[in-house]
């Protein structure tokens, strides 16, 4: 066990010095960072300036693009050093495959999750500046949970680079977890639970709840559970995008999203593990 | 004490079989050079010690440790230079030297093992993505050296080198060996094995074609004598006409040209009398009894199970018919 965390966290050093040298991760990373700059700034900058409304329109623009950002940076970490050959050194080392898979998730999450506070801190900056009330127990929710999405996609991108063998494979399975679960469920009308209500209630003729298939869609997608975690932040009274009647099923709030958004960072990595435990370094 | 020892290790891929029954065994303290054409399955069989394929069938230990249950201990106490070996392009070569450093868990000397590969030391520090081949070489060299293993494992390490860096290399796998560390050392270049191997292994189509001390390899291969006519047209069943001929080893046909191996100079002349018979012969070559020539010779007759479709014929024919192997003349009891 001490030698998987000293391995692992071997391997993660050595690719946080690598991976953040590069030009390109910090360019999408620069990105994401603009856009919260910008919300915050002209959330400032308009009428009565509020955190929360500011943050309302940020756990969306996050929704959006942290994920693209956490599938940019992670998508290569195993099957780039494969495709490469960099993983002959690597795995000629006397460590096992599951540390580097451990280790390569530790460094692209922590250099994601330093991206995240990044922003956090550059929209701090503009809310102290320009906002009447500064409301850090908000901030600090939209921080943590955000914290978690970048878990789940960088685990879900770290989980494929490890399954495949070539880049262009870790890129289209990456970005094919990142059009269904954040494009197809954030775009309402050709949904994962339009797709779910075919299915289950057209086809198979099933009596389902609203509540239902909002979870089973929490369920499919970490953006979508992210998107549902953020309840915690806003007081439904004050958005009119937050529909809630009467109270929600166990399934639905806050600390079950936190569970599914865990869940999608440990089992992707598993899998991850599995897989390249078994591959055949050619 | 057997630094690699493998029995009957089998690599099969679909219908390919890279390494076939493989029975290998490299001493403690010697230098091995693991010799054979590109596609021989050489780095196949690295792989499989390494731990980076897993064997079909058969099995090996490395100083001792089974490659497949204790594949971790075997790579604690080598230093392996990989085959292709890419840098990663962003880290320096005192940084590749720590990274092996971290998981070998020991606390090497890195400026001396950076100077012991004769790295330019403007060059320590600088991102390894500038250098040259010739440095990446010695890169991966210093890193192989991390910990001090007790096997050096090099795969094709003078690949993309020029002749100057080939020699530097040699020069570097010489001192290694002399300070006691086994080396087994894989490569196609015959030039490069002999310089610095005390016994070589020839692997032709999966298997050791052959395998002994340069010395021993060198008088086996001058027991044969080679000998290349050129015919206006191979006539129908040469091969088993000329083996009839007494001191006709084996016969070869590919398009006009005929490749016969003889156990004496003055059995050429016989040959040569008989293919007058039946065709027209336009030249005749007569090859140095070389270590080269055996080499070639495996390389060519056993580039791959059957060879090409011209010659196929003739090599099966000639091979039954002289009653020997072919893959197996210079086997030398150990």
């Amino acid at each position: 066990m001490s030698g998987l965390l000293n391995d692992a966290s071997t391997v993660a050093r050595n690719d946080f010095r690598n991976v953040r040298r590069s030009r390109l991760l910090w360019g999408v990373v620069g990105i994401y960072v603009a856009f919260v700059a910008l919300l915050f700034y002209t959330g400032g900058t308009g009428d009565n300036p509020a955190v929360t409304q500011t943050l309302f329109g940020a756990v969306f623009l996050t929704t959006l693009l942290l994920p693209l950002v956490a599938v940019a940076g992670a998508y290569l970490a195993v099957a780039g050093e494969r495709e490469s050959n960099t993983a002959r050194f690597l795995l000629s080392q006397p460590t096992a495959r599951h540390s580097v898979v451990l280790g390569k998730f530790l460094s692209r999450g922590l250099t994601l999750a330093l991206a995240l506070l990044l922003a956090v801190l550059v929209g701090v900056g503009f809310v102290v500046a320009l906002y009447p009330v500064l409301e850090p127990v908000a901030i600090a929710k939209f921080f943590g949970l955000s914290l978690l999405l970048v878990g789940a996609y960088v685990a879900v991108s770290v989980g494929i680079s490890a399954a495949v063998a070539s880049r262009s494979r870790a890129i289209s399975a990456t970005m094919a977890v990142y059009f269904v679960t954040v494009v197809l469920t954030v775009f309402q009308g050709f949904s994962i639970e339009a797709a779910l209500r075919w299915v289950l209630g057209d086809l198979l003729g099933l009596g389902i709840g609203d509540d239902l298939y909002a979870g089973m869609v929490a369920v499919a997608s970490p953006a979508e559970a992210y998107l549902n975690s953020t309840l915690a932040i806003f007081s439904p009274g004050n958005f009119q995008a937050i529909q809630v009647s009467g109270s929600l099923p166990f399934y639905l709030e806050t600390w079950f999203m936190i569970v599914i958004l865990l869940l999608w960072t440990v089992v992707p990595l598993v899998l991850g593990v599995l897989a390249f435990d078994r591959a055949e370094i050619g | 004490m057997t630094a690699i020892e493998t029995d009957g290790l089998t690599k099969r891929f679909g219908d390919l079989t890279p390494v076939d029954g493989l029975d290998l065994s490299v001493e403690r303290g010697e230098v091995f050079g693991f010799l054979g054409p590109n596609g021989a399955g050489k780095s196949t069989t690295i792989n499989m010690l390494l731990g980076f394929l897993e064997p079909t069938a058969g099995s090996a230990t490395v100083l001792g440790h089974d490659i497949e249950t204790e594949s971790r201990r075997v790579r604690e106490r080598i230093g392996v230079l990989p085959e292709a070996f890419q840098p990663y392009d962003r880290l320096s070569a005192r940084e590749h030297v720590e990274y092996a450093a971290g998981i070998k868990e020991c606390r090497p000397d890195v400026d001396g093992l950076l100077d012991r590969v004769g790295l330019d030391r403007e060059a320590w520090d600088r991102p390894a993505g500038e250098y040259s081949k010739g440095m990446c070489q010695r890169l991966a060299l210093a890193s192989a050296l991390v910990g001090d293993p007790d096997l050096l494992v090099l795969d094709e390490s003078s690949s993309g080198l020029d002749p100057e860096g080939m020699a530097e290399m040699r020069e570097l796998i010489r001192s290694e060996a002399e300070a006691g560390t086994t080396v087994f050392f894989s490569s196609h270049l015959l030039s490069e094995v002999e310089a610095v191997c005390d016994r070589v292994g020839i692997l032709s189509g999966g298997d050791l074609a052959a395998v002994g001390s340069l010395a021993q390899l060198r008088q086996e291969s001058v027991s044969r004598v080679p000998m290349t006519v050129s015919v206006d047209a191979v006539p129908e069943n040469v091969a088993a006409d000329l083996t009839a001929l007494e001191g006709v080893q084996s016969v070869t046909a590919d398009g006009t040209t005929i490749r016969v191996e003889l156990d004496d100079p003055t059995d050429k002349v016989r040959v040569i009398r008989t293919l007058d018979e039946r065709a027209r012969v336009e030249d005749v070559i007569s090859e140095e009894k070389s270590l080269e020539a055996m080499f070639e010779r495996y390389t060519r007759t056993d580039a791959g199970p059957g060879g090409d479709a011209s010659s196929a014929a003739a090599a099966d024919g000639s091979e039954s018919a002289s009653g020997e192997p072919e893959r197996r003349p210079a086997e030398v009891a150990r």
